[in-house]
């Protein structure tokens, strides 16, 4: 089915745990697609699909570019391709890498705030980097919701403590984001 | 303006600068697909230390140079050397010994942007003892790019990381021994294109040129909307001789597309297909 929201997720390298404990809780998402950047090396492939899949109830694959957005899904930015995403479709570019990073998170959230506005939510967990500030941003400015890990349990920090001091994103652990989500997709 | 009223305006922006691009120099990038494209025009904005898209479109419309800035950024694809190295494993493996039952070999390799693959695919020929029967047409629609393609010159810090993909591609030498370095590049072999031939090409516009026995287009296709990829793969499949090969990027299929039932697929999901008819 054709999702009426969209959830945006990114996470540096030891963000997997956090993925992992969001997915458990999340439930199935009838009614969202769900996108994840998590920075990862070339070649790392099956395995990471593997890992998420075990801990949650949504079905989990790298999209083929073009992708139409299935409910109940959760796309992975294949390694070195970044993921994007326009109103009915993922998209994916080899274009230069942001921050050192590709995939990167803000070229995932940068893409998705225009096009989803307010049917929109974008999650921050642990970051090494700044990778996911600019696209937060976005997402603010589009009307999306946005939450971030809070610091003491991101495992590292800088653009997760930016978030909330710069652009007054609202941190929780990561159960309790994972019940703000299920809310979300609920209302 | 707020960031909200900004962001209306900005696919009116986008629009007019399509048509304009189109009007003006004949570069149709309205079947673009319009997540990339956006990025890539905004990014050009920054590039040119301007303000906003208008901006550049005027640039653009009065500049040859930074329409011809405009493509090349516009469709470089940050690639390297033996990127995914079972594809060329795959290729040395189950396509070589087929391409050996040729006396010629025509290859197209289409959107070659700066080249990395080109030189990859060279250099595997070589090892394989078939060069010198190959002619290899390296085209992409940026003159910009396809210079740079042409100097086999790439950045020297690269080289470690396309040294591992180039032995976990089945390479049969020292990688070193395939370009010259100094302190900050490494120059290839110039002997490796000594059977290419490099030149534009726009898979938008321009049609069929040849008939080949390998085309690759790899992480092309992905920047293209459903229909106009669709006709391109058209495109391709008319270029393939029959019983000869198209290799694609990891990410991309002829599944879907109206050729899909004129090819095999290679096993080991590599995305390499055969064509049948």
């Amino acid at each position: 089915m054709t999702p009426r929201r969209l959830v945006v997720i990114g996470a540096s390298l030891g963000g997997l745990e956090a993925v992992q404990g969001l997915l458990e809780t999340l439930g199935d998402a009838p009614s969202a697609a769900l996108l994840l950047v998590l920075h990862r090396a070339p070649g790392s492939g099956e395995l990471l699909l593997r890992l998420l899949e075990r801990h949650g109830r949504v079905a989990v694959r790298e999209p083929e570019a073009g992708e139409e957005l299935a409910t109940g899904t959760l796309y992975v930015a294949p390694a070195d391709y970044h993921l994007l995403v326009g109103p009915e479709r993922a998209e994916l570019s080899v274009g230069a890498p942001v921050s050192a990073a590709r995939p990167s998170i803000d070229v995932l959230f940068e893409s998705a705030g225009p096009n989803w506005g307010r049917n929109l939510a974008a999650v921050l967990l642990s970051g090494s980097s700044d990778d996911g500030l600019r696209g937060l941003r976005t997402v603010q400015e589009c009307g999306g919701a946005c939450w971030v890990q809070c610091s003491n349990e991101a495992e590292s920090s800088d653009a997760v403590t930016r978030a909330r001091e710069v652009l007054g994103v609202e941190a929780l652990p990561v159960a309790g984001l994972a019940e703000q989500l299920r809310a979300w997709m609920a209302g | 303006m707020s960031q909200a009223e900004l962001l209306e305006v900005e696919p009116v922006e986008i629009d007019a600068f399509i048509g304009a691009v189109r009007a003006r120099w004949g570069y149709d990038f309205s079947e673009y697909s319009r997540p990339s494209f956006r990025r890539r025009v905004l990014r050009a904005v920054e590039r040119e230390g301007l303000d906003s898209i208008s901006e550049l479109q005027g640039r653009v419309l009065r500049d040859r140079h930074a329409l011809e800035r405009f493509i090349g950024h516009a469709s470089v694809g940050f690639t390297s050397m033996f990127r995914d190295p079972e594809f060329y494993r795959a290729f040395r493996e189950e396509v070589v010994p087929q391409l050996r039952t040729w006396p010629f070999l025509r290859i197209w390799h289409a959107g070659c942007s700066t080249g990395e693959e080109v030189y990859s695919l060279a250099i595997l020929l070589e090892e394989e003892g078939l060069y010198d029967r190959c002619r290899i047409y390296a085209t992409d629609v940026s003159q910009v790019l396809v210079d740079q393609a042409r100097t086999g010159v790439f950045p020297l810090r690269v080289m470690k990381g396309y040294t591992q993909q180039y032995l976990a591609s089945g390479g049969k030498r020292a990688f070193s021994s395939w370009y010259q370095a100094d302190d900050r590049s490494a120059v290839f072999d110039p002997r490796l294109r000594r059977n290419v031939v490099f030149s534009v090409h726009n898979l938008v516009s321009d049609g069929v040129f040849n008939q080949f026995h390998v085309v690759l287009c790899r992480n092309v296709l992905i920047y293209f909307s459903p229909p106009l990829r669709d006709r391109v793969h058209t495109l391709l499949h008319a270029s393939v001789e029959r019983f000869g090969y198209l290799g694609v990027g990891t990410k991309e299929t002829v599944a879907h597309t109206p050729v899909a039932d004129h090819y095999e697929e290679l096993a080991g999901d590599v995305r390499l297909y055969r064509k049948l008819s």
